[in-house]
């Protein structure tokens, strides 16, 4: 009797010893969140590629190394689609199938026509719904060396899917040939469905209501004209020394605080946020300019109520920064300028992360060869990761290895992995293109859908509510 | 029952003990700590130099005011004993109270005529020291303080501001040279024996450019660190500077004439260059960017040194010890790189594989709030050091003081016992030959 109460009690003992020593050395290494999961170095051991909360449904292989770029994903979950960008070796875009996600399949595959006189691909793709219809657009880049070099976006009705789809027509810039590198397709408060495209040293805005209207006069069929549905450009604000006169990636949203549609764009020198309410006047809120690393700004994310933004730069070794920019749009700072970075989270060091899409707290990223990537910003001056998957299984952090592999002339960044990455808010599906190992489908334990105000922000993301206005959100 | 008892309480008292350890542990078992010389208030530490003779055990460590407080000027330690070092000496520039922030930057020795010389390079923006630039002592008669003595003053008029570092080479045309960096975008150069002949106004004899193009005009350039080495394969005496847009190498045998020979320039991530130091054969070097998460690149300037390129815009690797902060200074011992790593303190790695270097040894010498009123990156392990002929590695922290430290296996350092030519910052003031001997 004595022996068995003994050894209860040294079992209670130990049990509490390794409960102490366990929760103060987690204590003396943690902030007021937490670190979160400490992401392995690159490339991680067999069978460890992903944190325990994530769970893949679904891998789809495309096609040869290096032909998959941006990723879309449909909203609404009757609406089981995602759009592949394909590139290079075939240039065009794959329609997936998620009506069962774990067993996710290839439904149509588009290819531009005389494929093999085409240089160059398809790069992002974006949807949008008007007038009762759904629509796919897909941003090309060809060069001048084959043919449709001027041709931006080609547009596709996809209402019918699964049965069937169409091209609609193509946007066209001749005066900037060269094509869109990124597109955003955004629901203004003036209730237009608006493309904001990369061109030519600006954003320009096209009217895409006014596209698929098509021609409304007889002077239209005799105009032919291209920039018919041109509303506006965006441009860079000028400053010394500028590293690239256009913008490579933007983000447009509504600004609940001021009623403004705001447009958050990568490029130039750094980072620029215009008021675009009145497109035919863009008005300059602020800059990044002159922050240390930054010489050109790539993605640019705020979080739904526009007080802060993620900030990337393409270049290896540099992380996700996290920008406060109240400063910059309070008047705080008299020159509207921001120059440094409250945060910053890498997955891993030696890489680099490609997109993002922002779903408050949490950030899903694209990593390029870290894979698929989430962090929590809920402390914006220290984020921490809360799940990930390496997609890739190449050689990993490698400029010169993956620059021959893919035949790229990038050497300043470790250019393959996971390229674009999509959220459906519905229920929290999130998919991955990887430039390599194609599509995938995850599911991240404990994230079942996103609405903003379940996290006391506004409803705002890059998911457009295409039949209500953004003020009404 | 009474064992259990004490169990019960051993257990209670080794959870904390536990975790208290976790905290505290500063450094990795290969790393000793020999001594530790707290030097006052924080912020007010910069670089510091080691003196390489053993008979000669003293260091030099520059004293500013980074935020308000701090005094401006050096002290020097004497390191007879490296477990008990002392502040035998400190020298306070005048009117203390009149100056404003900064003060003691970089500093370096030299020996020429059988005596040793100390520089320490001064830094202001404006007051009455606006255009000193460096303080040059005799320190000959150490370890008597009294023997200390003042030698010179130089003085950048026209480019008032200071010097902000110093490297003093022994060219193979046998002049010791001062190599400075001042405002307007170049290295001065000034003859140290014209110095402390009391030539002064003769010795400032020849200047470093930063090369100029159309995105780097002359109000932007300027050069922040810099380093001279011989160059066996060439018997160049090569100058290794990293300012505006990047890193530049230059052949300086010619001194007079300056020779442009390698840019380091589009680099990503790299608007200017801090610290650049090659290996000792010139090939690979290690470049530093002074911004937060920042690693340290290391490139390979061979494609440069065959010819088929001048312009090298891609590392072909990185080192960081933590990618949230950044690395300040450097001293290359090859296979070894010693770095004062501001808030990670002293690291140590290897480029036995340049494409893949590895950490060998750290220890965290900075121990305070990151909120000091500065960068709040930028405290910590400010300057290193190391003494060639036994090994002894000392650190200047902003804010803890003074460090010496020993690293298990690293008993001293000759560049042909690993194969390399014996060239470091260590400069052989008596040798004839720059080709390293034994």
């Amino acid at each position: 009797m004595n022996r068995q109460i003994l050894r209860t009690i040294g079992r209670i003992l130990f049990v509490f010893t390794v409960l102490m020593t366990t929760s103060l050395a987690s204590w003396a290494q943690s902030g007021p969140y937490g670190k979160g999961i400490e992401q392995p170095q690159h490339p991680q051991k067999p069978g460890e590629q992903g944190s325990a909360n994530m769970r893949v449904l679904a891998h789809i292989p495309l096609g040869a190394a290096g032909s998959v770029s941006d990723v879309e994903i449909e909203q609404d979950l009757d609406r089981p689609y995602a759009y592949v960008a394909r590139r290079n070796t075939e240039i065009g875009f794959d329609v997936i199938d998620l009506a069962d996600p774990n067993h996710a399949k290839v439904l149509y595959r588009w290819r531009i026509e005389n494929e093999d006189l085409h240089v160059g691909g398809a790069m992002d793709g974006r949807y949008f719904k008007y007038k009762s219809r759904y629509y796919y657009v897909q941003s090309v880049q060809l060069r001048q060396s084959g043919p449709n070099s001027d041709v931006g976006a080609i547009v596709f009705d996809v209402t019918d899917l699964p049965v069937k789809m169409s091209e609609v027509g193509r946007i066209r810039q001749s005066e900037s040939p060269g094509g869109f590198h990124n597109i955003f397709m955004y629901k203004h408060s003036s209730g237009k469905p608006l493309m904001f495209a990369t061109s030519g040293g600006f954003a320009k805005v096209f009217d895409m209501g006014l596209f698929i209207d098509g021609e409304t006069s007889e002077m239209d069929s005799q105009l032919k004209d291209e920039n018919r549905e041109l509303i506006g450009r965006v441009p860079v604000a000028e400053s010394d020394n500028m590293w690239s006169k256009g913008y490579h990636d933007f983000y447009v949203a509504y600004h609940p605080e001021t009623g403004q549609d705001r447009f958050y764009g990568g490029g130039g020198s750094g980072y620029y946020v215009y008021n675009v309410t009145n497109l035919e006047k863009p008005e300059l809120l602020a800059t990044l300019l002159g922050v240390p690393g930054v010489a050109w700004g790539h993605t640019f994310t705020p979080t739904p109520d526009g007080n802060y933004a993620i900030g990337e730069t393409e270049f290896q070794y540099q992380p996700l920064r996290i920008f406060d920019l109240k400063p910059a749009l309070n008047g705080e700072n008299p020159d509207k300028n921001i120059d440094h970075a409250i945060g910053a989270w890498h997955a891993d060091w030696k890489s680099l992360a490609h997109n993002h899409e922002v779903r408050w707290p949490f950030v899903f990223v694209s990593g390029y060869q870290t894979g698929l990537g989430v962090f929590n910003m809920v402390d914006p001056e220290h984020p921490f990761t809360v799940g990930y998957y390496d997609t890739f299984d190449g050689i990993h952090n490698d400029r010169g290895a993956a620059m021959e592999r893919l035949g790229s002339p990038y050497d300043w960044n470790v250019y393959d992995g996971a390229w674009g990455v999509d959220v459906r808010n519905a229920d929290g599906l999130i998919v991955v293109s990887d430039m390599t190992t194609g599509f995938w489908a995850f599911k991240m334990d404990g994230f079942d859908g996103w609405n903003g105000e379940d996290w006391g922000m506004p409803n705002v993301s890059s998911v457009q509510q295409w039949d209500d206005l953004p003020s009404n959100r | 029952m009474r064992s259990l008892i004490a169990i019960a309480i051993m257990a209670l008292v080794s959870v904390p003990a536990t975790a208290q350890k976790m905290q505290t542990k500063s450094g990795s078992d290969n790393i000793e700590v020999l001594g530790h010389v707290p030097l006052g208030h924080h912020s007010s530490v910069t670089d510091l130099e080691l003196e390489q003779d053993l008979d000669r055990p003293y260091a030099y460590i520059g004293r500013a005011s980074i935020v308000d407080g701090g005094p401006k000027g050096m002290d020097i330690i004497e390191l007879s004993n490296p477990a008990a070092p002392k502040v035998i000496y400190e020298f306070r520039l005048e009117f203390q109270d009149l100056l404003p922030n900064r003060g003691g930057m970089d500093v370096k020795y030299f020996r020429t005529g059988g005596r040793h010389y100390v520089v320490q390079s001064f830094e202001f923006g404006s007051g009455p020291f606006h255009d000193l630039g460096a303080v040059v002592f005799d320190v000959t008669g150490l370890p008597d303080p009294n023997q200390v003595k003042e030698v010179a003053r130089l003085k950048v008029p026209d480019l008032p501001g200071g010097m902000h570092n110093i490297f003093i080479y022994k060219h193979t045309n046998k002049h010791i040279y001062l190599l400075a960096t001042v405002p307007g975008g170049m290295v001065q150069v000034w003859d140290l024996e014209k110095v402390v002949q009391g030539d002064v106004a003769g010795a400032y004899v020849s200047t470093i450019p930063t090369p100029e193009s159309s995105n780097n005009p002359g109000s932007r350039r300027f050069y922040h660190d810099h380093y001279a080495a011989f160059h066996p394969d060439t018997g160049e005496d090569r100058f290794y500077g990293g300012g505006n847009n990047g890193y530049y190498v230059y052949d300086i045998s010619d001194i007079e004439n300056p020779e442009l020979k390698i840019t380091l320039m589009g680099i990503s991530g790299v608007d200017w260059g801090h610290t650049f130091t090659p290996s000792p054969d010139g090939r690979y070097v290690v470049a530093e960017s002074e911004y937060q998460y920042s690693p340290l690149r290391i490139f390979d300037l061979k494609p440069a040194l065959d010819g088929e390129v001048t312009n090298i815009n891609q590392p072909i690797s990185a080192w960081t010890a933590n990618w949230e902060n950044l690395s300040h200074n450097h001293e290359v011992r090859w296979p070894f790189v010693f770095v004062s790593a501001y808030l990670d303190g002293l690291q140590v790695f290897s480029l036995t594989d340049p494409k893949n270097p590895q950490t060998v040894g750290y220890y965290d010498t900075y121990n305070g709030s990151a909120e000091t009123g500065f960068n709040p990156v930028i405290n910590g392990a400010f300057g290193v050091d190391v003494r060639n002929a036994d090994g002894l590695i000392v650190v200047s922290d902003m804010s803890t003081g003074f460090w010496t430290f020993r690293m298990e296996g690293f008993s001293g350092w000759n560049g042909e016992d690993w194969g390399m030519p014996n060239i470091s910052s260590v400069q052989k003031w008596d040798d004839e030959s720059k080709e390293g001997t034994r």
